[in-house]
């Protein structure tokens, strides 16, 4: 049997129709209202340099009594969490009770091309969680970590242990040498500080274009193939554009500090091997003893699955747990399965180690 | 049961008619008085026919959208130049009988004809696809060298001009800025060729995605699955160069290649920076590297004045807690002082009482040594007091 079950008239058709649909589309652009993000409320509750600490709104009579710092990644926006209506991780958690508080990096200017990981670990986060404990008279907080941001909890708790009570990291990369790790791969051989002495700051489009090139054909050609499909559909259409907004919209990443993660982390693989220095110290992971929830996408492109389960073997903490998400890096966040399934698997897990 | 009617058309080639059928199609746009020359090919129908109607439509979109809709029109125009190409797979497909070895072969021919069409560089297949938001480079360069064509690199064409023209006497003001400008054009020749070297690495992986195409089709024509669609099509081709493009990213070939790219890039764009900062620090300008020593004065003087922040503070806490512990000694110093002042009184209020009951003495020595005595027994009392 011949695979094509195609004619002329019905290419002749389809691709018409194609034609057509681009063209019906641009009313659909036209009429399109502005593109907000972010839809938790929330304050300003602390700001140093370009850092700002936002505290959510409750949403439920009763919190958990500690309460709950994101560290978002540097790179990307951390609206990413709070996207939409029903797309939001940081309304779940809300919803479960979680006292929410998240660090925002802000868009680093040129005077920021020397902040170092020091800066940012021992200095940002550690600012803004003694500002939390004094504020809800605590003594510890619980951490979450994105990402990047995992990487960064990682290593503040192994400097601070002593103001964290739990820690979360969600699609964080430990092991930088797995095998299917391409953005490791990518930069490897890369002169990092002829690219640092060069540009200083890193630009964003610098980086969004490292991660458009992991999957080229899908993200720079089919996307845009399939929008054709949703154009007629103005809220279909605003998701992506919601979407399309946050991938593009990527600070720069201060000069010193992407020289220090990459070639510490990505080049040398310092965090599993304990070489990775912040502030004088070395980040040894077998310190941390607290109670550690690692969660990992199963289609994680970015960050793969080996990358992030290799923290089992690297913490010393005796209630490690870990979750499986099935769907990719972004999906984590935003996709309508992830909201059913993380912020209540958070929620529950903080509940139990209140 | 009836006897089978013969199909009046069992002896024609379908494949053929079909393929006729979008050929005069596209004929047909010969005609269209808007087209300078005539275009037998039907995605040139719809790219131009696009092309003329986001012309007229793009001034009036919003700005914030014309982004996301030019990136949209690039790659329809490449699912259409696909469309084409794929298409020309029908033809003379009824031709054979429905052999797997007649098949494949039939198929090896039409893949053979997609694949040099796909290297043909006339055609902006490649650069749309993936090469998109890299052309900005090659396209500025295009304006300045506007008789040139970006591909006379592949014959070292413009790699022995340029070398020609840097080997002249005279190449800037003076003999330094001579250098300088030569040694960047020498490292942006290297990083053109790396580019390129880059370029040529990405379009063989073109050849393998096809090879790949070829073989997922005919596994298809086995296991009686079928292909419905364009759309279909585009996406099994975009699946399989994934693949392709992962596997290959994964090679240390690639780690290499991409590294020389980027570190070339990076040092032309050092070269360049110095000799701008030259040219702006005779004008008098701020350049950026005199930025860049403010700047670092500035973190570090802000953090030396976080760390003395944090020492001031500590040392308030210090002070305030000394303070505190002064405060507590102070108020039981004073009231140990009371006691004393207490007892002093009630002492001094027994020694007057037996002061007052004793008679006037004549000697002179006598009244001494029982004041003596009353003194002591006071002097005594305030020791202990202290002592407790």
């Amino acid at each position: 049997m011949i695979p094509f079950k195609m004619q002329a008239d019905n290419i002749i058709k389809e691709l018409n129709q194609f034609n057509s649909k681009i063209m019906t589309g641009l009313d659909t652009f036209r009429e399109l209202d502005e593109i907000t993000v972010g839809i938790s409320d929330k304050e300003s509750v602390y700001e140093e340099d370009n850092m700002v600490l936002y505290h959510f709104k409750p949403r439920t009579k009763k919190q958990n009594s500690t309460p709950l710092l994101i560290v978002y990644a540097l790179v990307n926006r951390p609206y990413m969490a709070d996207l939409q209506e029903g797309r939001s991780m940081v309304q779940g958690l809300l919803d479960e009770g979680i006292d929410v508080y998240m660090i925002d990096w802000g868009y680093p200017c040129s005077a920021d091309q020397y902040l170092t990981l020091d800066d940012y670990v021992n200095g940002y986060i550690d600012d803004c969680v003694n500002f939390i404990i004094d504020k809800n008279k605590s003594k510890k907080i619980n951490l979450l970590g994105i990402c990047q941001g995992g990487c960064l909890s990682l290593c503040y708790t192994s400097l601070h242990q002593d103001k964290v009570k739990n820690l979360i990291t969600t699609v964080t990369p430990v092991d930088f040498h797995t095998k299917n790790d391409i953005l490791s791969h990518m930069v490897r051989k890369v002169d990092i500080d002829l690219v640092v002495d060069t540009m200083g700051n890193i630009p964003g489009e610098m980086l969004n274009m490292t991660f458009l090139s992991l999957k080229p054909y899908a993200l720079l050609g089919k996307k845009y193939i399939d929008l054709v499909d949703i154009i007629d559909d103005k809220d279909k259409l605003m998701n992506f554009l919601r979407m399309e907004k946050w991938i593009f919209d990527s600070p720069a990443q201060a000069g010193e500090a992407y020289r220090q993660f990459i070639k510490e982390f990505y080049q040398q693989n310092g965090l599993v091997k304990g070489t990775v220095n912040i502030g004088g110290k070395n980040i040894d992971l077998t310190k941390i003893s607290i109670p550690i929830l690692n969660i990992y996408a199963t289609h994680d492109h970015l960050v793969p699955i080996d990358s992030s389960k290799a923290l089992e073997g690297c913490v010393g903490s005796k209630d490690y747990n870990s979750l499986e998400f099935p769907g990719g890096h972004i999906g984590i966040y935003v996709s309508g399965k992830a909201q059913k399934m993380i912020p209540p698997s958070v929620g529950k897990w903080l509940r139990d180690r209140v | 049961m009836g006897q089978k009617r013969n199909n009046p058309l069992d002896s024609l080639d379908w494949g053929d008619i079909n393929k006729k059928y979008i050929d005069a199609l596209g004929e047909y746009s010969a005609f269209n008085p808007f087209m300078s020359e005539p275009k037998p090919d039907v995605d040139s129908l719809l790219t131009d026919s696009m092309d003329n109607w986001w012309q007229l439509l793009k001034s009036g979109m919003p700005n914030k959208n014309k982004e996301v809709l030019d990136n949209m029109l690039t790659q329809s125009k490449n699912f259409y130049l696909l469309g084409e190409q794929f298409s020309k797979i029908m033809e003379g497909m009824n031709k054979f009988k429905l052999k797997n070895k007649k098949f494949s072969s039939f198929l090896n021919d039409k893949f053979e004809e997609i694949e040099s069409f796909l290297k043909d560089n006339q055609n902006n297949f490649m650069e749309n696809m993936y090469f998109d938001p890299y052309k900005q480079s090659p396209e500025a360069f295009k304006k300045i060298f506007s008789n040139m064509n970006l591909y006379d690199f592949q014959e070292n064409g413009f790699k022995n001009i340029v070398n020609q023209s840097l080997s002249s006497p005279c190449f800037g003001s003076n003999r330094e800025t001579q250098e300088k400008i030569q040694e960047s054009i020498k490292l942006w020749i290297v990083y053109q060729n790396n580019f390129f070297e880059y370029q040529k690495n990405i379009a063989k992986l073109n050849k393998k995605s096809l090879d790949l195409l070829q073989i997922e089709i005919l596994s298809m024509h086995k296991r009686e699955e079928n292909i419905s669609s364009m759309k279909q099509m585009y996406d099994l081709w975009v699946e399989i160069s994934e693949k392709v493009y992962g596997k290959y990213v994964l090679t240390n070939k690639y780690a290499d290649l991409n590294s020389r790219l980027i570190n070339s890039l990076m040092a032309y764009k050092k070269k360049n920076n110095e000799i701008k900062e030259e040219v702006m620090s005779s004008l008098n300008l701020p350049t950026n590297k005199s930025l860049s020593i403010i700047e670092r004065r500035q973190y570090e003087l802000r953090k030396k004045n976080k760390e003395l922040s944090i020492q001031l503070k500590g040392l308030k806490e210090e002070l305030e807690k000394l303070s505190n512990k002064d405060n507590s000694k102070d108020s039981s110093a004073n009231e140990t002082q009371k006691k004393k002042v207490l007892i002093g009184k009630k002492v001094s209020k027994k020694v007057g009482k037996k002061i007052s009951k004793k008679k006037p003495s004549t000697s002179a020595v006598k009244p001494n040594v029982k004041k003596k005595a009353s003194i002591s027994k006071v002097g005594l009392l305030n020791k202990k007091i202290n002592k407790s």
